[in-house]
């Protein structure tokens, strides 16, 4: 998949757990999970727009394409 | 408005009611043929009746309004006692009544399966093709042992006999193979199904 998201990036920039964006975004851990890890099909914009509200950053902060 | 889990569970259960009463029929059948080999006629059960197309028998005339009508059976019912008949007609007629109900219950035990799944809210889901997809060719398994062999067969061994001149059917695509067919097409959908619910269970 050439989209990277770098979750874990911006988790350790803002100092974040897994768990505690789990909680103010409303998704399971499972499920960020699963974004972290790279095996997402796709993201709803609701989705995204929530998670870069919780980290206060851009969406191409979380998304990178990158070539294969 | 239909309500979806109400219908479910009343398929459910009708299918449920039909594959045990296919067992009881099986398990039945089965037991008089041992019960046979132990000398034990059961006489309902050594008789059946073969639906014989006969075409253009003559079998009168009739006086209607002056005018003198032949009268043509179109279709002729023969009552057949298994035990009248030869040792090897009566075999293979056993094996495929036992081999068509165990597919029976196979079909039916595949379809209750599904509904138990569809039931439990797990509708696209791999097991469900597979059933689908066993149910369909238990079907067309069906199709040949119960409508080609058996036509074959019976028009091979009634014909043999002097007084029947059997004409073969002319649909040999009967509701067996149609309703393989329909089955399969349904199992490819799922199958579609599937492909979406996994997309739809990666997408946050």
């Amino acid at each position: 998949m050439p989209i990277i998201v770098n979750l874990d990036v911006m988790l350790a920039i803002r100092k974040m757990s897994l768990t505690e964006l789990s909680e103010r975004v409303g998704i399971t851990m499972a499920n960020l999970s699963i974004l972290k890890k790279g095996k997402a099909k796709a993201i709803r914009f609701s989705t995204l727009a929530l998670i870069c509200e919780v980290l206060d950053c851009q969406p191409g902060d979380i998304l990178e394409y990158r070539k294969l | 408005m239909i309500d979806i889990p109400r219908t479910i569970k009343l398929l459910s259960w009708i299918v449920n009611a039909v594959f045990w009463v296919l067992i009881i029929v099986i398990s039945v059948i089965l037991l008089s043929q041992l019960l046979m080999l132990f000398g034990m006629n059961i006489d309902f059960l050594s008789k059946f009746t073969i639906p014989v197309r006969q075409n253009n028998i003559a079998l009168d005339s009739i006086l209607i309004n002056g005018l003198t009508v032949p009268v043509e059976a179109s279709k002729v019912i023969v009552t057949v006692e298994l035990d009248n008949m030869s040792g090897l007609f009566q075999l293979i007629f056993i094996v495929n009544i036992l081999l068509t109900g165990v597919l029976l219950v196979y079909i039916v035990g595949r379809f209750r399966k599904l509904l138990k799944n569809v039931s439990k809210n797990i509708v696209f889901d791999q097991a469900n093709v597979i059933f689908l997809k066993q149910g369909a060719n238990a079907i067309f398994l069906f199709w040949i042992l119960h409508d080609v062999l058996q036509d074959v067969y019976y028009q091979w061994y009634f014909g043999s006999l002097s007084h029947f001149t059997i004409k073969f059917p002319t649909m040999i695509f009967t509701n067996s193979f149609i309703l393989g067919i329909v089955i399969l097409a349904i199992a490819f959908i799922f199958e579609r199904g599937v492909k979406l619910q996994q997309e739809q269970n990666l997408t946050i």
